[in-house]
């Protein structure tokens, strides 16, 4: 017996504004997916990766200061994560701690941007896949298992709404381990560089960064809760969503394989991107980054781009017809 | 008096089935028993008028809005308690309640309070606290009337909601129906399978059959037998009671193995000479009790007609 029962009571209370439900669906999902461990786990894992790209952007700062120790260390690690051509230096330019430094401080624009694209596709991409792989399953399929759609859609909701709120779920788990780290990355980097006038030079990246980011949170988000409306099972979505990955992946190692050994002349050598790149979503997105953050000609990722906006286009209507099935029935 | 619900031959189609066939009926204020056989078309019919479905044709109003169009002022004034299970993984009960009422655009603080407030109208106690997949059927069905009436719709459909509660809970599940139906004025649509809940709660009876209403109207006028009668049940020796009404010129036909009689007519003139006959007699009358159909005759001859008008 409550202590206070005052028993059924009329309620006209003021009302929160009209747009506000997917906000609510949106936080719900937040709060119930932090809930889990794992998850906590992982974004703790994932954010450990910013503490060496820290550093090495220290490394880097300290170099292109004229810390001679830090130069070739900060040069060999930059060659080995970035792209070759696009940081053109000889041997002669090591010579002298000087010039070494004047060509840090040339290049921190490029060099800054490698280290960021190289953050956003391996340790974060990685972390990404596999963050994704455990919230979005259960955001969709646990409300068809559950009869919730019942519960949703017998209120006020709208279907965009509620597709809006779970992607929001999912967007914003991928922004806390891509965008918000990448950003704050950034934001080390100035700091260590202690120069306002690299703010001048540098200010388009977090704009990069932001972009970089929304070009793999909103198809990922789209293509995995597609695969979660689709199943009552949020095993089967899971599975699909790491399949998807692994296959990729695979089909492009064998492909890559093929083409080397045996028929270089196969698919279109020499171009760029090749084909089998389209076979993986991990190089759709890595083609679609690296042009956005400036390491690729735009007319290179323009065929990925154009994938990732088919399958984002094909995942959202399936999802919004899937939203309404169970009704239907 | 208004009604709440107007629908005007409505047809529903999925493919080749005819789900609701030309259904029309009004919804009066006050509590309105939805009855019919499984695949009668009352699930259809709940679906149509919470826009979840689109019809084939026909047109309706509910609350003043158009069916089908203005789906989500619809949707804002009912409150639907589903049949089936209907819970959101990882919440509590009583954040599941809340969830509901912010989905009505309720403020957080505000909803979490009338959460609590109505899970102790609905004697949710502390299993509120529960993760909802753990509830068990009685306590699924409260966290369904609660998330139902937690925005303080005036319109209330439930369906099947005292399905599965153990005798006390059934009682006190339609203690709360009536309370809401009498004290604030809601109107309840309440689709079930048990007749002598409809019998217990409702105002008004609609019999749905092969996606047609085959009866809608008062609980009242229904319970009016045809052949109009009085039950008395008497303590003690009833037969000088029965003679005397008959040398009076009534007939009494004495019910077997029960101390009572029954006596053809309204009441209005054999009421009279009933107590004055007593009286002479020396009988004790126990109670008096005028025929009634039940709600199972009528429902069956409901079922029966719409058989018999399809074959």
């Amino acid at each position: 017996m409550p202590i206070h029962d005052l028993g059924y009571r009329q309620w006209n209370g003021k009302l929160t504004s009209e747009g506000s439900r997917w906000a609510v669906i949106a936080e719900t999902g937040l709060r119930r997916v932090w809930q889990s461990a794992w998850i906590r786990r992982i974004i703790f894992f994932a954010w450990l990766p910013l503490l060496i790209f820290g550093l090495l952007l220290l490394f880097y700062e300290l170099a292109a200061r004229g810390f001679g120790a830090f130069q070739a260390l900060t040069l060999g690690i930059l060659t080995l994560v970035g792209e070759p051509e696009l940081l053109s230096f000889s041997q002669q330019d090591l010579n002298s701690p000087t010039d070494a430094a004047k060509l840090l401080q040339d290049m921190r624009h490029p060099a800054w941007l490698q280290l960021v694209r190289f953050y956003l596709r391996i340790p974060q991409g990685l972390a990404m896949i596999l963050l994704v792989g455990l919230i979005s399953p259960r955001l969709i399929s646990e409300d068809i298992s559950s009869r919730a759609f019942l519960f949703y859609f017998s209120r006020p909701l709208k279907r965009y709404e509620y597709v809006l709120g779970k992607s929001v779920t999912v967007w914003g788990y991928l922004a806390a381990i891509t965008m918000v780290p990448a950003g704050l990355l950034y934001l080390m980097a100035v700091a260590f560089s202690a120069s306002p006038e690299v703010l001048l030079a540098t200010w388009d990246i977090p704009f990069r960064i932001v972009a970089a980011s929304l070009a793999v949170i909103i198809p990922a988000g789209a293509i995995s809760l597609c695969f979660s409306s689709l199943t009552r099972d949020s095993r089967y979505a899971g599975f699909a969503w790491f399949a998807l990955w692994t296959v990729g992946i695979v089909s492009w190692v064998f492909v890559s394989f093929w083409r080397t050994s045996y028929n270089e002349s196969f698919f279109n050598p020499g171009s760029k991107p090749r084909a089998e790149e389209y076979l993986s979503l991990h190089h759709a997105f890595g083609g679609v980054q690296s042009a956005i953050l400036g390491m690729t000609p735009p007319k290179d990722a323009i065929g990925f781009a154009a994938l990732l906006v088919v399958a984002t286009v094909v995942s959202i209507a399936i999802l919004f017809r899937r939203v309404s099935s169970p009704m239907r029935a | 008096m208004n009604n709440l619900v107007e629908l005007h031959n409505i047809y529903k189609d999925y493919g080749s089935f005819r789900a609701l066939n030309d259904v029309s009926m009004t919804i009066r204020p006050g509590v309105t028993g939805l009855l019919g056989p499984n695949g009668a078309g009352k699930s259809t019919l709940i679906k149509v008028l919470l826009g979840l479905v689109k019809l084939t044709s026909g047109h309706g109003t509910v609350m003043g809005h158009q069916l089908g169009i203005d789906i989500m002022d619809i949707r804002s004034k009912v409150g639907y308690m589903p049949e089936d299970d209907c819970f959101l993984h990882g919440l509590s009960g009583v954040e599941s309640v809340q969830l509901a009422a912010r989905l009505s655009r309720m403020e957080a603080t505000e909803a979490l309070r009338r959460a609590h407030e109505i899970l102790d109208f609905c004697g949710a106690g502390q299993e509120r606290y529960r993760q909802a997949h753990t509830y068990s059927t009685g306590m699924r069905q409260k966290l369904r009337f609660a998330q139902a009436i937690v925005h303080d719709p005036p319109l209330l459909i439930l369906d099947e909601p005292t399905s599965g509660l153990d005798p006390d809970e059934r009682e006190a599940m339609l203690s709360r129906i009536r309370i809401l139906a009498t004290r604030h004025k809601k109107a309840i649509l309440l689709c079930t399978h048990i007749l002598p809940d409809v019998q217990h709660v409702s105002d008004d009876v609609i019999i749905m059959a092969a996606g047609s209403v085959k009866v809608s109207a008062s609980l009242e006028s229904l319970s009016k037998p045809r052949n109009p009668a009085q039950f008395v049940d008497y303590v003690g020796d009833g037969m000088p009671l029965m003679d005397s009404m008959r040398q009076k010129g009534f007939t009494v036909e004495p019910a077997e193995g029960k101390p009572s009689f029954s006596v053809p007519g309204d009441g209005e003139k054999s009421l009279p000479a009933l107590w004055e006959t007593a009286q002479q007699v020396g009988a004790s009358i126990r109670a008096i009790r005028p025929a009634r159909n039940s709600i199972e005759e009528i429902f069956l001859e409901a079922i029966q007609e719409g058989r018999h008008a399809n074959s």
